[in-house]
């Protein structure tokens, strides 16, 4: 998440909003955000209802943090859509230590937005 | 003082070092989003410093070696185990390009419903993640 950040102006530039979507409880988000100075709208999933309005539940083996209560997680993706909400690029993560960097998702602005 | 260190303990501190060394490069990896599709590389080196701390123990290790080859056969089964528990499955009615996104709601991080009709008008980017990290 920090690293997407850098693409702060490039966001700008396009008018692009940034959502973020993740299990934690709103209080973690937050302090997450003051760790890491992230401007952008953090949801808090708990009921995993919009990670299941995307499909993005992962049916893989469950490898979060028992203590936390959550049954499941979703699969780590970046989406980009248009002002219509159509989705003009997905990036999934088939393994949870890969994810969408910087430059990746660049690239997906510059291919669809430009 | 001298220090007299048996092979044991030179193979226990070896296998610190390459249990280490090798759990290092993965996570400086891991920050620039650059691992390797292939893993097999990262398992062989993880489980020779396994092999490597079993064999300080049988070649009876001073504790100067027994400690770094207990942390080496703990660091080296447990980054394979990750590895081997990361793989991801999709739904099959996962969302696609082409398709339009479902409208939800969810409670933002100062606890407010947000509204995904608010994001109508601009282009946005979702990123749907497993944990602050």
């Amino acid at each position: 998440m920090r690293r997407w950040e850098e693409l702060r102006d490039e966001f700008d530039k396009r008018g692009v909003q940034v959502l973020t979507v993740s299990t934690d409880y709103p209080e973690e988000i937050r302090t997450g955000r003051r760790v890491h100075g992230l401007q952008a709208t953090m949801l808090s999933d708990r009921t995993l209802a919009v990670t299941d309005a995307f499909g993005l539940r992962n049916q893989g083996a469950h490898s979060g943090n028992p203590r936390d209560e959550i049954e499941a997680l979703p699969v780590p993706a970046s989406l980009l859509v248009d002002a219509g909400g159509k989705v003009l690029w997905v990036d999934v993560s088939e393994n949870y230590q890969r994810r969408s960097g910087p430059e990746v998702v660049l690239a997906a602005l510059q291919a669809h937005l430009d | 003082m001298k220090l007299s260190m048996n092979r044991g303990t030179q193979l226990g501190l070896l296998a610190f070092v390459v249990a280490f060394g090798c759990t290092r490069v993965w996570f400086y990896q891991a920050e620039n989003v650059a691992l390797p599709e292939n893993r097999m590389l990262f398992l062989a080196v993880w489980l020779s410093a396994v092999a490597l701390g079993i064999a300080a123990f049988v070649k009876k290790a001073g504790w100067l070696g027994r400690i770094p080859a207990l942390l080496a056969i703990v660091m080296g089964l447990f980054f394979p185990f990750t590895v081997s528990i990361s793989e991801q499955v999709l739904p099959p009615d996962a969302i696609r390009v082409g398709e339009t996104i479902p409208s939800f709601s969810a409670p933002d991080d100062s606890g407010q419903v947000f509204d995904s009709a608010r994001l109508r008008g601009n282009p946005v980017l979702i990123k749907f993640f497993r944990a602050h990290w």
